[in-house]
């Protein structure tokens, strides 16, 4: 086990090497000179070397690229071009409430998801499965957006009992006005449910088709019993890695649904900071997010690990 | 794969639990270049594929509204009963009327004319994206596993770390330096598929180098690339189809995700997720303006997802769950 773990954290720090080295020569090394882009295009000739010389752009590439990735380790990922402030404090106060809208939606969706992909596996093709496959059909094929002016619609304005946007004080605590989270909160719920109850369904019925199933049954077990004890623990395991990659979706989602809510997280700060090209925010967000997708699908293989002895072996 | 009656086909699609599809294909084996010969484990005539393929109900139904986006994608702003572009200062924020159907926006733009003229930069990016990514992916894919080793390791390490960025997050990343338009989302969503394209064909291309046909290949000296152009795409075909169409849905969510986010065609042009962010402050006291490019679009990605679990039915059997962020 420990050297699994050893092995397994030497990969994400590989990972997340070659993930620092896309985002800084995605963001740095394409076209556009970032002191024109501050500056504007009338800037005199000695304004914009000043420039480049203060934000150290006229070091080389690989140079900036160590010094961009020195200071990320000690959470120095300099100063916002737009906002002239620290850019490390700024993503953690808005990662803070982008974890309070992921985690109510996790803490949400993910047992929703697996009850219902387990039902509708248990039941195929019946019509409460029938309800539960098209259902989860439109919540893979709708986008966010949709789905949140949906919701806005029902719940905001034909019935209106929700506010129709989230606009709380970025430095509080999101969790203190609940009414505020709850509509992004079921748009993300939605879109991210979809696949794990639909994955679920699939090993659901995989393993119902196996012969230790058909094994159980005929020697006169229970159905509830087999369900318990042979049918859950196979369907669920692979739904583990399927979770780990829906904080994947969900990250996605929690972009497009902080815009339609106008909530103050990470996702709305990367939209802002892509639409005024400011580079050192872009970069620290986007190496935040993948830190904590990496963490996501590193908590999931040590979870699989555990549950799963021909795995850890192998 | 025998041919489904609609019965047959109506419960093997409720029971596919999901859209994303395709490892291993098996392939049809070639011998030399010349007549394609079945191997003994018989893939179905292309005929056959066919005639399953529309006894889908789902499955067609899907392709015809596809089709039915695409030939709005050309016509749809000759076909539109007002300029998509013309304001109508007496008519602005108008219900939906017999004069205008699906009612007009803040300029008294007819909301009907637009969405028609939208379709044409979603299809734009789902076509022009799913295309450039899967024709890189293969190459890569190809590539890595005809050679193998080292370099099947390093193209694979590095397809891993692109892939450890969410697909929305990557797109957004690239589109920070090119600049929002329609041909950079196209290239931005493109990029965030080859790597999960590659991974694919990669396992189609490990299974066939090992085939009797690319060994005789390379006994008889050809080199790599005639031998990964020639003897291998060919067969690996089948997986290249299924994955295409599962990219088409991909990329209409992400395209018209990014529209949304602001990132892809500039106003005043239509585009559904841009009516979609720019009616969002509307929506409480005229719906209208965002319910048309809504319905447009979701039935657009529902289309594709279903098109594509009928492809991958006919094609293929697997499922696969590395690939879904």
């Amino acid at each position: 086990m420990f050297r699994f773990f050893t092995r397994r954290l030497a990969f994400m720090a590989v990972t997340l090497f070659i993930v620092s080295i896309v985002i800084f020569s995605v963001t740095e090394l394409l076209p556009g000179d970032v002191a024109v882009m501050i500056l504007g295009s009338e800037a005199t000739d000695e304004t914009l070397a000043a420039l480049r010389t203060q934000l150290g752009l006229d070091k080389s590439a690989p140079t900036r690229y160590f010094d961009w990735l020195a200071g990320a380790a000690r959470g120095d990922f300099g100063e916002s071009l737009r906002m002239r402030t620290d850019v490390g404090p700024l993503v953690l106060e808005r990662l803070k409430n982008s974890l309070a809208l992921a985690g109510i939606a996790l803490a949400v969706g993910v047992p929703l998801a697996l009850g219902l992909g387990i039902i509708a596996g248990l039941r195929k093709d019946r019509p409460s499965d029938r309800v539960i496959t098209i259902t989860t059909l439109l919540g893979i094929s709708v986008p966010e957006f949709v789905i949140g002016s949906v919701l806005i619609m029902l719940f905001a304005s034909i019935w209106p009992i929700l506010p129709a946007t989230s606009m709380i004080d970025p430095q509080g605590n999101p969790l203190e006005n609940m009414k505020f989270l709850i509509l992004p909160a079921i748009t993300l719920v939605f879109v991210t449910l979809a696949h794990t109850a639909r994955m679920t369904r699939a090993s659901v019925i995989r393993v119902m088709r196996t012969d230790y199933v058909r094994t159980a049954t005929l020697k006169g077990m229970p159905r509830g019993r087999i369900i318990l004890r042979h049918v859950l623990p196979n369907a669920l395991l692979p739904s583990i890695t399927v979770i780990a990659l829906n904080i994947g979706w969900m990250i996605g989602g929690l972009i497009v649904v902080e815009t339609v809510f106008a909530y103050p997280g990470l996702g709305q700060l990367m939209i802002f900071a892509v639409t005024n090209r400011d580079v050192p925010l872009v970069q620290a967000v986007a190496l935040m997010v993948a830190l904590i997708y990496a963490l996501a699908n590193l908590g999931a293989d040590l979870l699989y690990a555990v549950l799963n002895p021909r795995i850890r072996y192998s | 794969m025998n041919k489904l009656t609609p019965a047959q086909a109506r419960q093997a699609w409720a029971s596919s639990g999901n859209v994303i599809a395709a490892t291993s294909v098996a392939p049809a084996a070639w011998i030399g270049p010349g007549p394609r010969v079945e191997s003994e484990v018989t893939a179905p005539a292309p005929a056959r594929r066919w005639k399953a393929l529309l006894a889908s109900r789902t499955a067609v139904l899907g392709a015809v509204v596809l089709i039915g986006y695409l030939l709005l994608a050309v016509v749809g702003d000759r076909i539109a009963p007002y300029p998509p572009l013309e304001f109508h200062y007496q008519d602005t924020l108008q219900a939906p009327s017999s004069t205008y159907w699906l009612g007009t926006d803040q300029y008294g733009r007819d909301i009907f004319s637009r969405v028609l003229a939208g379709a044409r930069s979603i299809v734009l990016i789902a076509f022009g994206a799913t295309a450039l990514g899967v024709v890189a992916g293969t190459l890569v894919g190809l590539t890595a596993g005809y050679y193998g080793g080292k370099i099947d390791e390093g193209l694979m390490r590095f397809g891993d770390g692109v892939m450890s960025f969410p697909s929305l997050l990557l797109a957004l990343l690239v589109l920070t330096t090119l600049g929002p338009s329609v041909v950079n989302i196209i290239v931005a969503v493109a990029i965030t598929f080859i790597p999960r394209v590659a991974r694919i064909i990669r396992s189609v291309a490990l299974d066939l180098r090992t085939q009797p046909f690319v060994q005789a290949a390379q006994a008889r000296g050809e080199r790599a690339p005639y031998i990964i152009v020639r003897e291998m795409l060919p067969n690996a075909i089948p997986a290249i189809i299924v994955e295409s169409s599962v990219r088409v849905g991909y990329a209409i969510l992400i395209g018209a995700s990014l529209g949304f986010l602001g990132l892809g065609v500039q106003p005043p042009t239509p585009d559904w997720g841009l009516m979609i962010y720019e009616g969002r402050s509307m929506i409480q006291a005229s719906p209208w303006v965002v319910i048309g490019p809504a319905i447009a679009i979701s039935t657009l990605v529902i289309a594709a997802n279903l098109f594509a679990e009928g492809v991958s039915r006919v094609l293929d059997h697997s499922e696969h769950l590395e690939d879904m962020a």
